[in-house]
């Protein structure tokens, strides 16, 4: 199996360095909070399209994930 | 909120009457009307509850379509703890594949002077998997998210039933904010359980089982955008082949033979996801998900996504490409037998657009509604000689939903 694993530590390397390292106060969310900046659009038919898509391709998942927009939730 | 329930039933009904007239089967429809009267009695009236109700259509370019009625609904049950259920059904009509229609079939001498007995012994018929073909899913699903301090914690269960088909799925997802919640750490293990049976042997049950783990992170970067990163490691395990599909063998004539594929499959996924504001009520997404696995399919997909809020609705625009290598037995036709055979399209080498629109937005005080239309075009360069349908498939698929609140 070929994993690009030089690409995946390096991505991973950065995520963890980046955790914590900018901090957003509570009033400056606001922009994050509003719909245009959920991941995927929070949209309920995501479920149905993503199904149909797994009828004529092979890969799924990896797109999920919790929070988002302002973290408030 | 009685009201809005007294609504949300109407519009469920009609949607499951539509989806009667596809079918047939009133009973059918009782089961469903009985499913969907039972979800909303179990939520208690005082309960801050949401009601979604969609109707969800797909129609592609092979001859399948279907219709999916579903119903959500989300409910507080106290200031730490929430439900959500949903049920579900994918009405599939029309054809997926006439083995008595197909091109291999047609194109063999044998077959014009005798009957199906000629040539399938012990069988009284080939009825062809798709004679006025239609079959249709229920799916069920059932969570709780119970909210510790900064940790989240959620079982669910989701059950989809065929007439030929079994799957249930648990879950469990634990989600932990960090950082006066900057950060958002999760973890989900979900098991499935799968059960086949072809309508031509019942007796015979066919099971898999998966196993997935998926870890996510996602970061507010700054004020105005954020990103996201997912592992998820899978292992299905036990009969993955489709017991409906058949290869040919040296000659174009031969008798077919069902297909077989590998017992195990490991699969690895990466994904990674940043989203932008633009101001002015917009932003922007972009999203990349790598995938490999032990059949060597690998796969590569790109999504952007553009957002801008016009007034009380909110406007998106969508293009996804995706592009797979094809697994190391697919074969568009076989010279000679070998232990593991499928020309199943969805394991050969193509790539794929799918192009999206949606609009969503609030259109009462109550009610909020989405529209959603996506155009899926598959590229490829196979012979499709082989093949029912005469070239790579396109589909529309669109979903239209009104929540309650």
């Amino acid at each position: 199996m070929t994993i690009p694993w030089k690409a995946s530590v390096m991505v991973a390397s950065l995520a963890i360095l980046s955790v914590g390292c900018a901090m957003v106060a509570p009033w400056d969310k606001d922009e994050l909070g509003k719909p245009t900046m959920q991941f995927g659009g929070d949209d309920a038919s995501q479920p149905f399209f993503a199904h149909a898509l797994i009828t004529n391709e092979e890969a799924e998942g990896g797109e999920g994930g919790s929070g988002g927009g302002c973290g408030c939730r | 909120m009685a009201k809005a329930v007294l609504e949300a039933v109407v519009v469920a009904a009609d949607g499951g009457r539509l989806c009667l007239a596809l079918m047939g089967g009133r009973s059918a429809w009782r089961r469903r009307a009985l499913m969907a009267a039972l979800l909303l009695a179990w939520v208690p009236l005082e309960a801050d509850a949401t009601f979604d109700t969609r109707l969800n259509g797909y129609a592609g370019s092979d001859g399948v379509s279907v219709l999916s009625p579903q119903e959500n609904v989300h409910a507080d049950l106290d200031d730490r703890t929430q439900v959500a259920l949903r049920y579900g059904v994918d009405a599939v009509s029309a054809a997926s594949f006439n083995y008595a229609r197909s091109k291999t079939h047609l194109a063999d001498p044998r077959r014009s002077v005798g009957n199906c007995k000629s040539c399938h012994n012990g069988v009284d018929a080939i009825s062809g998997a798709s004679r006025n073909y239609r079959d249709a899913r229920q799916e069920l699903g059932v969570s709780v998210v119970r909210h510790v301090g900064e940790t989240d914690l959620t079982p669910s269960y989701i059950r989809s039933q065929e007439d030929d088909y079994l799957s249930q799925t648990l879950g469990l997802g634990l989600t932990q904010n960090l950082f006066d919640r900057d950060t958002i750490v999760g973890l989900e293990l979900m098991h499935s359980d799968n059960q086949s049976d072809a309508v031509w042997n019942k007796a015979l049950v066919r099971e898999s089982t998966t196993d997935t783990a998926t870890l996510s992170l996602t970061q507010i970067l700054t004020r105005l955008n954020e990103f996201r990163l997912n592992a998820e490691l899978s292992d299905p395990r036990g009969y993955m082949a489709n017991p409906y599909a058949f290869v040919q063998i040296g000659d174009i004539t031969a008798q077919p033979v069902f297909e077989n594929e590998p017992t195990f499959r490991g699969q690895r996924i990466l994904g990674a996801a940043f989203k932008q504001s633009l101001g002015r009520e917009s932003s922007m997404e972009f999203d990349y998900r790598y995938y490999n696995d032990t059949w060597g399919v690998t796969s590569n997909t790109l999504r952007a996504q553009v957002d801008k809020q016009i007034g009380p609705f909110t406007l998106e625009a969508s293009w996804r490409r995706y592009a797979q290598t094809q697994a190391w037995f697919f074969q568009n036709f076989y010279l000679q037998g070998q232990e593991y055979m499928t020309r199943d399209l969805k394991l050969a080498a193509f790539n794929d657009d799918l192009y999206g629109l949606a609009l969503r937005g609030k259109v009462s005080e109550n009610v909020d509604m989405d529209l959603s239309y996506a155009h899926y075009v598959r590229h490829d360069k196979l012979d499709y000689r082989l093949y029912y349908a005469n070239g790579p498939v396109t589909s529309d698929m669109w979903s239209l939903g009104f929540t309650y609140h």
